[in-house]
C-alpha cells in the first residue's frame, strides 16, 4: 500500500491509523506487569478457628421448632444455637432462645431466655439466664428459672418465684403460666408478696 | 345526725411515694381482660396504713403502673389511730382517695360511727361519712 497523500491531514490520519492500535496493544499487554500485588492466600474471608468450632460441636444454628400442645396452644420455640448434651442425645442445649405460645383465640405470650435444655423425649424445657415473660402490654414478669412442658403448652415455676413484674418485685411459692382457649392467665400462688413503688411508674 | 358527717381521721394519710406492698395467697394475671387479681388474706399496706380483704382487683393505668384498687369480702382499714370496716373498697391511687361502702363502721378510739358510705382524702386524711351515719356506743358502757 503506497503512502502518498497530497495533503498532511490524510498523511496525519493515516499515521494514526497504525500508531494508536499498537499502543493500545502495548497498554494492554503491559498493564499486568504494573498491577498492585493481591496475595491470594491471605485474602480468603474464612476463620481458622470457626471451622474447627463447627466441627467439634455438631452445632445447630438458628434451629426452630414448632408444635400444638395438648391445649391447643401452638408453640414455636426459636433459638441462636442448638447442640446435643454430651451425656444424653436427647437433651438439647439451646441458646437465646424465643418462645411464641399462641392460643386457639390469636393471644400470644413471648417468653424470652438466654439458656435452655430442651428435652425431645418429655417434651420440656428447663430455661434460665434472665427469663423473660411478656403477656400483656401492662404485665411481664423476669426471673431466673423456668419450666416449660410443650406437650401442655404451660410453663411453670414450683421450686419458690422470685421476679420482677410491671407492678414491682414479686415472690411467690410457685408461679404458673397458663394457656387456656378463652384466657392466658399468670397465676402466683402460695405466700405471694409483691411490692409496688408508685413513684417510678408516674 | 346529719346525712353527711365529716370526721378527720389523722391516721389515714398516706405518702403517696410510699411503696405498697401486697401480700395474698394468690396472684392471677389473666391476659384476655388485662386484669391482676388478689385472692385470700390479701393485706395492702402502705405507710402505717393496713388494708386486708379477701379479694382485691388491680386495674391499671393506661401510662402503667396502678390506676385503682378494688377490694371485697369483710374488708377492714387499719390505721395506728383508727379502724374502719366495710363490705368493700376502692383505693385510687390518682385520686388519692379510698372509698369505703356497705356497712360501714369506724371506730376512733371510743367512739364508733356507722354509715353506708366512708370517703377518706388520703392527702388531707379528712373522711366524709354518708348515709344513715349513726354514733354507736360501745355496748355495756355508762
Amino acid at each position: 500500500m503506497h503512502f502518498s497523500f497530497d495533503d498532511g491531514y490524510s498523511a496525519l490520519v493515516a499515521w494514526l491509523k497504525t500508531l494508536l492500535p499498537i499502543a493500545a496493544l502495548g497498554l494492554l499487554s503491559t498493564i499486568f506487569l504494573f498491577s498492585g500485588k493481591v496475595d491470594v492466600t491471605q485474602s480468603l474471608p474464612y476463620a481458622e478457628h470457626n471451622v474447627a468450632e463447627i466441627i467439634r460441636e455438631q452445632r445447630i444454628t438458628q434451629p426452630y421448632f414448632t408444635g400444638i400442645a395438648s391445649n391447643g396452644t401452638e408453640i414455636a420455640l426459636s433459638a441462636a444455637y442448638a447442640s446435643p448434651q454430651f451425656e444424653n442425645a436427647d437433651i438439647l442445649e439451646i441458646t437465646d432462645l424465643f418462645v411464641v405460645l399462641r392460643s386457639t383465640n390469636n393471644r400470644s405470650v413471648q417468653v424470652t431466655a438466654g439458656r435452655g435444655a430442651l428435652d425431645s423425649a418429655t417434651q420440656t424445657a428447663q430455661i434460665s439466664k434472665n427469663v423473660h415473660i411478656a403477656a400483656l402490654p401492662e404485665f411481664w414478669v423476669t426471673t431466673e428459672a423456668l419450666d416449660m412442658n410443650l406437650k401442655q403448652g404451660v410453663a411453670s415455676a414450683i421450686g419458690g418465684f422470685q421476679g420482677v413484674t410491671a407492678l414491682g418485685e414479686i415472690t411467690a411459692g410457685e408461679m404458673h403460666l397458663q394457656m387456656t382457649a378463652d384466657d392466658q392467665q399468670i397465676v402466683f400462688i402460695n405466700d405471694v408478696r409483691l411490692v409496688y413503688s408508685p413513684k417510678l411508674i408516674d | 345526725l346529719s346525712a353527711q358527717t365529716t370526721v378527720s381521721l389523722d391516721g389515714f394519710q398516706s405518702d403517696p411515694e410510699a411503696s405498697v406492698e401486697m401480700l395474698a395467697d394468690r396472684l392471677t394475671v389473666s391476659q384476655t381482660d388485662g386484669a391482676a387479681r388478689f385472692e385470700g388474706n390479701v393485706v395492702i399496706a402502705q405507710g402505717d396504713m393496713r388494708l386486708s380483704a379477701d379479694l382485691v382487683d388491680v386495674t391499671y393505668l393506661e401510662a402503667g403502673g396502678i390506676g385503682r384498687l378494688s377490694a371485697s369480702g369483710s374488708v377492714l382499714l387499719v390505721s395506728p389511730f383508727d379502724t374502719a370496716q366495710a363490705d368493700s373498697a376502692v383505693y385510687d391511687f390518682s385520686a388519692r382517695e379510698l372509698r369505703m361502702r356497705g356497712n360501714v363502721l369506724l371506730n376512733q378510739g371510743a367512739i364508733s360511727l356507722s354509715a353506708d358510705l366512708l370517703t377518706i382524702d388520703l392527702e388531707t386524711g379528712g373522711a366524709v361519712m354518708e348515709g344513715r351515719v349513726r354514733t354507736v356506743l360501745p355496748s355495756g358502757s355508762k
